[in-house]
C-alpha cells in the first residue's frame, strides 16, 4: 500500500497500528495481560501509567526487542510479526529512546545512515551522505551540517538528529519513551514544534511521559495503564489531570500514601555549602530533623542523584560541611556515611543496591555484618539467620526462603531487601533515590507505609523522586532542585504539581 | 560441597577409573596398573600440591572478577631468589689477596688481613682459576706502609719473604695459610676420618670444609662434621675417609662456610617481596584503574626478565647443602610404608607439599566462607559497586586478593624450587599461570567474578595432572599434551555451562506474581 496517501484530513477507519490483547511475564512478574491499543495515522498518542505499569514493556514489543507470549499485532489492518527490530523498522516503526541510540564518535550524516551507507565498490560515499542527510535535516527543523560531530550538540538536537534517523527509514510510527526528560524548556518546546509538523505530514507518535502537563498539550488521545493492564482511555476533550491520575493510581490519591502527622524532632543532618563536581559552581544546603520525610524533586540531570550520592561519601565533593546530630562530621566513603548513621537506597537498584547473584539472606546481611561479628573476624551465622528471617517477616518480603538468589525477586522486594539491608543498622537518616521507581503498586504503597512508619519512629527520611505525584503525597517539606541548587522549599501546605514544576523548571525567579 | 564441585569430582573420579584401567597390566589386576604405582601417586600428589597452592591463589583474584597472568614468573623469581640468598660460598680461612710477587726479591706483598703472618707458617700461592698448589715457607713477615700512584699513604701491606725460589711472577691471586696436619686416623668400619692439625682454629665448625692440598698430587674437599680443639690443636672429624693415597705431604686449609641468610629468613624475605609486588599490582588496579590483564601481563614480562638478569640467566640451585634442612619440604615425603619387591625397597609415603596445600586449602577456606573479610570477597566479585554502596572498602579488599595470589605463588614457586632443586631463569614456570587459571576455571571459578569454591580448585588441579600424567603413561606423544589439555578444560566448562543453563532455566520458570 502507498504510504504517502495518508494524510491528516483523511482519518482513516483503519487504525494504522492496532494492539490486540498482548501478553507478557516475566520471571515473577506479569509485566502485560491482554493489552490493546488503536493508532490511528497522524495522531499522538499518550500512554501513561506509573512506573511498573508496562509502558516499556510494550514499547519494546512494538519495537520488535522482545516478542509477546500472546495477542498480535496489526500494521494497516494487515497482522504482522515483530520479532525483530529489522522487522519493526520494516513495518514503519521507531523507538526515540530515553537514551540517545547514536554514537557520539562519529558525525550527523554518519550517525544518520549507520548500518546502511550509500556505497560503491565498498567504498562510502560521503558526498551522497552529506546531501540526503541535509534534506532529512530540513525535514525536522535542523540547519545544521551533516558533518558536525554528534557530540559537539546539545542533547536537544542530538534527539532531533534521532527523529531525522527515523524519519529517513520512511518510519511512519514514531515512538518516544520520556523524550523531554533531559531536554531545556527551550528545547521542549521545539520538540513539541516538531511533533505538530510531523503529525500534519501523517506521521503517529506515541508519546510517553510522566509529566501530564505535556501530555494534556499534546495528546490526541491517552491510553492508560495500570499493572500491565488497561486501565482506560481518555479524547481529546476529556483529557484532564485528574481524571489521568485516578485512572493510573487507581484509588483515592490521599489514601494511597497514608501520611500521617508527627512530631518533629532534633536536626539530625546538617549540609552547608555542598559542591558536586557535577555543578562545581553551585553549592547546596539543607537540613533534616528525626522523623521529618523530606522529598527532593527535580528535573533528570538537575543534581539531585549527585546530592545524595556526594554525601554518601560515594562521590568526592568539592565542597561542604556534614554536621550530624550537632557535630562536624568528616565523610569520605561511604564507610565514614555509614558510620555516621546514614543509608543510602541506591537510584539503580541491580547495579548498586543489590548483589543479585547473591542469597537473600547475604544481601540483608551485607551491611551489618561488622555489629555481630565474632572474634573481630568471624560472621555470626546464627545471628545472620535469625536477623535474615525476621526482617523478611517484619519487611513482607515475598522469597520462597532466605536461601533464595536475590535476582529471581520482584523489584519490589528486591527493593525491600535493599531498605532491610539499611535497617539491620538503624540508621538515622534514610537517603532514599527514586525507591519506588519500576516496582508495581502494591510493593509501592507498602514501602510508602514504611517509610511512614519509620518517620513516627524518628528515622528522618531523605527521598530523591520524578513522580510528582509521590513528592506530594509523601514529604513534609520538598527541596526543588534545579541546575545543581536549590531552587526554593516547599512546606507541605504550598505543594502542587505547577508550584514544583515552576521551580523545576527554573521559572519563578 | 555444591552442584559444581560435584561436577569436577565426578570428572576426576571417571578420569582416574579410566586410567586405572588404560595403564593396567590385565583387567583382574587393577591395582598392578601403572597408575598405581606408589611412585606415580607420589608424583601426581606432589604435583598437585605445589599447583594446587598456585590455583587458591589465583581463585581468590578471580573470584572478584580479577586475572593474575604473572604467576609463572612469579613462581620463577621467588625460585631464584631462594636459591641467591640460600647461596653457599666457601671462604678459605686467612685468605688474602696478592698485590705484587717480586720473584726475584722473593717477596710477596700482599692485602692486610685479620690475620697475622708468622715465620715460619706456610703459605699456598694460588693464581687466579688455576689453582697452582705452590706451597712456601715463609722466612720474613713485615708490614710495610702502602702508596698509591700520587704517593698518598693507603693503608699497611705485609711484605712477606720466601724461604725458597718463587716459581712465578704474578701480580694476581691469592696467599692463604695452610696447615700441616700432625695426624690423620681413619676410622676403620665408620665412614668417617679424622684430622688432627697443630693449631688452635675456634672458627671452624660442622658444615664447613677442609681443603686438602698438596703441592704435586692436587687437591680434595671434605666437609667436616665434627669440630674439637684445645689450646694447640684441633681435631677434626671428616665426613668420609680421604682414601688411599693419603700419605705425608699434604697440607689443609679450612674452608668456611658462609651462607647468605639464614632459612628462615631467606624464606620470610622471598614471601615478603612476593607480597610487596602483589601490593604493586593491587595499588595500580585498584588507584591508578589499570585492567589486571595489564599489570599482570606486564608483571608477566618483568618477573622474568628480572629473574633471568638476577642470575645471569645460568641455572641455580641448592646442591647439597639443604638436603637435610629445607629441601624435604619440596621433594620428601612422609613414610607410611616399605616393603620389599622383586629384590627392590618400595616405599609409599605422603610427599610433604601435601601437608601444606591441606592447611593453605582450610585456611582458605575458612576465610572464604566463615570471615567477613571473606564474604566482602565475594560480594565484591559479584558486584563490586553495589559493595561499595554498602560501606564495603572495595579497593583494599581488591589489593589484598593481588597480595594473596603472588604470596600463593610465591610458596608454591619456593616449594618447586626445592623438589627440582635447580632453576633455570629461562624455563622455570613458564605457563604455570595459565594451569593455576585453568584449575580455577575448571573447579568452578566465573572469571566474571564472584564464583568458586576452593575445593573446586584443588580438584581442578588434580584433573590436570592425572590429564598430564595420562599423556605420560599412555605414551601419546609430548607435542599433544597441550592440545590434549586444553580440549578436555573446554568440554568441561562447556559441559558445566549448559548443566548450569539448563538449571537456571528450570529456577527462572514464570512463578505466579508477586
Amino acid at each position: 500500500m502507498p504510504t504517502d496517501t495518508a494524510h491528516p484530513e483523511i482519518l482513516s477507519s483503519v487504525p494504522l497500528l492496532e494492539v490486540r490483547q498482548i501478553s507478557k511475564s516475566f520471571p515473577g512478574v506479569r509485566a502485560l495481560r491482554e493489552v490493546s491499543l488503536k493508532l490511528y495515522p497522524g495522531e499522538v498518542l499518550a500512554v501513561i501509567g506509573e512506573n511498573g505499569a508496562g509502558k516499556s514493556t510494550l514499547m519494546k514489543i512494538l519495537a520488535g526487542v522482545q516478542p509477546p507470549d500472546s495477542g498480535e499485532l496489526r500494521i494497516d489492518g494487515q497482522v504482522v510479526q515483530l520479532d525483530s527490530t529489522r522487522a519493526a523498522t520494516r513495518a514503519g516503526i521507531a523507538l526515540i529512546h530515553q537514551e540517545l541510540n547514536l554514537a557520539d564518535n562519529l558525525q550527523v550524516g554518519a550517525n544518520i545512515f549507520l548500518g546502511r551507507e550509500p556505497h560503491r565498490l565498498g567504498l562510502i560515499n560521503k558526498r551522497q551522505i552529506r546531501e540526503k542527510a541535509k534534506l532529512i535535516l530540513e525535514k525536522v527543523g535542523l540547519d545544521i551540517s551533516p558533518q558536525t560531530p554528534l557530540k559537539s550538540l546539545p542533547i536537544g538536537k542530538q534527539q532531533m538528529v534521532e527523529i531525522a534517523k527515523a524519519l529517513s527509514f520512511d518510519a511512519r510510527i514514531l515512538i518516544m519513551d520520556e523524550p523531554t526528560s533531559s531536554l531545556s524548556s527551550h528545547e521542549t518546546q521545539q520538540l513539541f514544534k516538531l511533533i505538530h509538523e510531523l503529525r500534519k505530514r501523517g506521521i503517529s507518535v506515541i508519546y510517553i511521559s510522566h509529566r501530564l502537563g505535556e501530555v494534556k498539550e499534546l495528546a490526541d488521545r491517552v491510553t492508560i495503564l495500570r499493572d500491565g493492564a488497561n486501565a482506560g482511555e481518555l479524547n481529546r476533550e476529556e483529557i484532564s489531570h485528574d481524571k489521568m491520575v485516578r485512572l493510573m493510581v487507581g484509588r483515592d490519591v490521599s489514601q494511597f500514601y497514608g501520611r500521617s502527622s508527627h512530631p518533629i524532632g532534633d536536626e539530625v543532618l546538617r549540609i552547608e555549602g555542598l559542591v558536586t563536581s557535577m555543578w562545581p559552581k553551585q553549592s547546596v544546603s539543607f537540613s533534616i530533623a528525626r522523623g521529618e520525610i523530606v522529598g527532593v524533586a527535580g528535573l533528570v540531570g538537575a543534581g539531585r542523584t549527585e546530592i545524595l550520592r556526594a554525601l554518601f561519601g560515594v562521590d568526592h565533593r568539592l565542597a561542604g560541611d556534614v554536621v550530624v546530630d550537632g557535630k562536624p562530621t568528616r565523610i569520605r566513603s561511604t564507610r565514614d556515611a555509614i558510620h555516621s548513621g546514614l543509608a543510602l537506597v541506591p537510584e539503580n537498584r541491580k547495579q548498586q543496591g543489590l548483589v543479585v547473584d547473591m542469597p537473600v539472606r547475604e544481601n540483608l546481611s551485607l551491611a551489618s555484618l561488622r555489629l555481630h561479628q565474632r572474634a573481630q573476624a568471624f560472621i555470626n551465622f546464627g545471628y545472620e539467620r535469625t536477623e535474615s528471617k525476621s526482617m523478611i517477616d517484619k519487611l513482607r518480603i515475598k522469597t520462597p526462603h532466605d536461601r533464595q538468589i536475590a535476582k529471581f525477586l520482584s523489584g519490589g522486594n528486591q527493593q525491600k531487601i535493599v531498605i532491610g539491608k539499611w535497617l539491620a543498622r538503624k540508621p538515622k537518616l534514610l537517603l532514599l533515590d527514586e525507591p519506588t521507581r519500576g516496582i508495581d503498586v502494591g510493593a509501592k504503597q507498602e514501602i510508602y507505609r514504611l517509610m511512614e512508619t519509620l518517620a513516627a519512629e524518628g528515622m528522618a527520611i531523605l527521598f530523591v523522586s520524578s513522580e510528582l505525584e509521590e513528592i506530594i503525597g509523601m514529604a513534609d517539606r520538598v527541596l526543588v532542585v534545579h541546575e545543581g541548587r536549590i531552587a526554593g522549599s516547599l512546606t507541605r501546605d504550598q505543594l502542587t504539581e505547577q508550584s514544583i514544576m515552576q521551580l523545576a523548571t527554573g521559572q519563578s525567579e | 560441597m555444591n552442584l559444581k564441585s560435584m561436577g569436577i569430582f565426578g570428572l576426576f573420579i571417571g578420569l582416574v577409573v579410566f586410567m586405572t584401567f588404560m595403564t593396567a597390566e590385565s583387567n583382574f589386576s587393577v591395582w598392578d596398573s601403572t597408575f598405581w604405582q606408589p611412585n606415580n601417586v607420589e608424583n601426581l600428589l606432589r604435583r598437585t600440591s605445589m599447583y594446587g597452592l598456585l590455583g587458591i591463589g589465583v581463585a581468590f583474584v578471580i573470584i572478584t572478577g580479577g586475572i593474575d597472568l604473572s604467576i609463572g614468573s612469579i613462581v620463577c623469581l621467588s625460585g631464584c631468589l631462594l636459591a641467591m640468598f640460600l647461596q653457599v660460598d666457601y671462604r678459605a680461612l686467612n685468605e688474602s689477596e696478592v698485590i705484587q710477587i717480586d720473584a726475584q726479591a722473593r717477596t710477596i706483598l700482599v692485602h692486610p688481613g685479620p690475620f697475622q703472618f708468622q715465620p715460619g707458617d706456610r703459605i699456598r700461592l694460588a693464581n687466579g682459576r688455576r689453582v697452582k698448589n705452590a706451597i712456601v715457607k715463609i722466612a720474613q713477615a713485615e708490614t710495610v706502609p702502602l702508596e698509591d700512584r700520587s704517593g698518598k699513604r693507603a693503608g699497611e701491606a705485609w711484605l712477606l719473604t720466601a724461604d725458597s725460589e718463587l716459581s712465578h711472577d704474578d701480580d694476581s691471586g691469592t696467599v692463604s695459610k695452610v696447615y700441616s696436619i700432625e695426624k690423620y686416623v681413619e676410622a676403620v668400619g665408620q665412614d668417617r676420618a679424622k684430622l688432627v692439625l697443630p693449631e688452635k682454629i675456634d672458627v671452624l665448625a660442622p658444615r664447613d670444609r677442609i681443603s686438602l692440598v698438596h703441592p704435586s698430587l692436587g687437591q680434595k674437599q671434605i666437609e667436616v662434621v665434627g669440630v674439637s680443639n684445645d689450646e694447640k690443636i684441633t681435631a677434626i672429624e671428616l665426613q668420609r675417609p680421604l682414601g688411599k693415597d693419603f700419605s705425608p705431604g699434604w697440607y689443609a686449609i679450612p674452608q668456611l662456610r658462609n651462607q647468605r641468610m639464614s632459612v628462615p629468613l631467606a624464606l620470610l624475605a622471598v614471601l615478603s617481596i612476593a607480597a610487596l609486588l602483589g601490593t604493586i599490582h593491587g595499588l595500580l588496579v585498584t588507584r591508578i584503574r589499570l585492567q589486571p590483564f595489564v599489570v599482570t601481563l606486564c608483571g608477566l614480562l618483568i618477573y622474568r626478565g628480572l629473574s633471568r638478569w638476577l642470575v645471569n640467566d645460568q641455572p641455580v640451585g641448592f646442591g647439597n647443602e639443604y638436603a637435610n634442612e629445607l629441601s624435604w619440604l619440596g621433594s620428601g615425603k612422609w613414610n607410611l610404608m616399605t616393603w620389599e619387591e622383586m629384590g627392590r625397597t618400595q616405599s609409599f609415603g605422603i610427599p610433604y607439599p601435601l601437608f601444606i596445600l591441606v592447611l593453605v586449602a582450610v585456611l582458605a577456606s575458612v576465610f572464604l566462607n566463615m570471615t567477613i573479610w571473606g564474604r566482602y570477597l565475594q560480594a565484591l566479585g559479584r558486584n563490586e559497586e553495589a559493595a561499595r554502596f554498602s560501606g564495603i572498602d572495595t579497593a583494599n579488599y581488591t589489593l589484598l586478593v593481588y597480595v594473596i595470589c603472588t604470596v600463593a605463588a610465591a610458596l608454591g614457586g619456593m616449594l618447586f624450587a626445592l623438589d627440582s632443586n635447580s632453576v633455570s631463569p629461562s624455563s622455570f614456570g613458564n605457563f604455570f599461570e595459565l594451569y593455576a587459571i585453568a584449575a580455577a576455571v575448571l573447579g568452578g571459578c566465573s572469571l566474571r567474578g564472584g564464583e568458586g569454591t576452593i575445593l573446586g580448585v584443588v580438584i581442578g588441579t588434580a584433573v590436570m595432572q592425572v590429564l598430564n600424567n595420562l599423556i605420560l603413561l599412555m605414551k601419546i606423544s609430548d607435542e599433544l599434551e597441550f592440545a590434549i589439555i586444553g580440549s578436555v578444560i573446554l568440554l568441561g566448562v562447556t559441559a558445566d555451562e549448559i548443566v548450569r543453563r539448563i538449571a537456571s532455566r528450570q529456577r527462572n520458570r514464570p512463578q505466579s506474581a508477586t
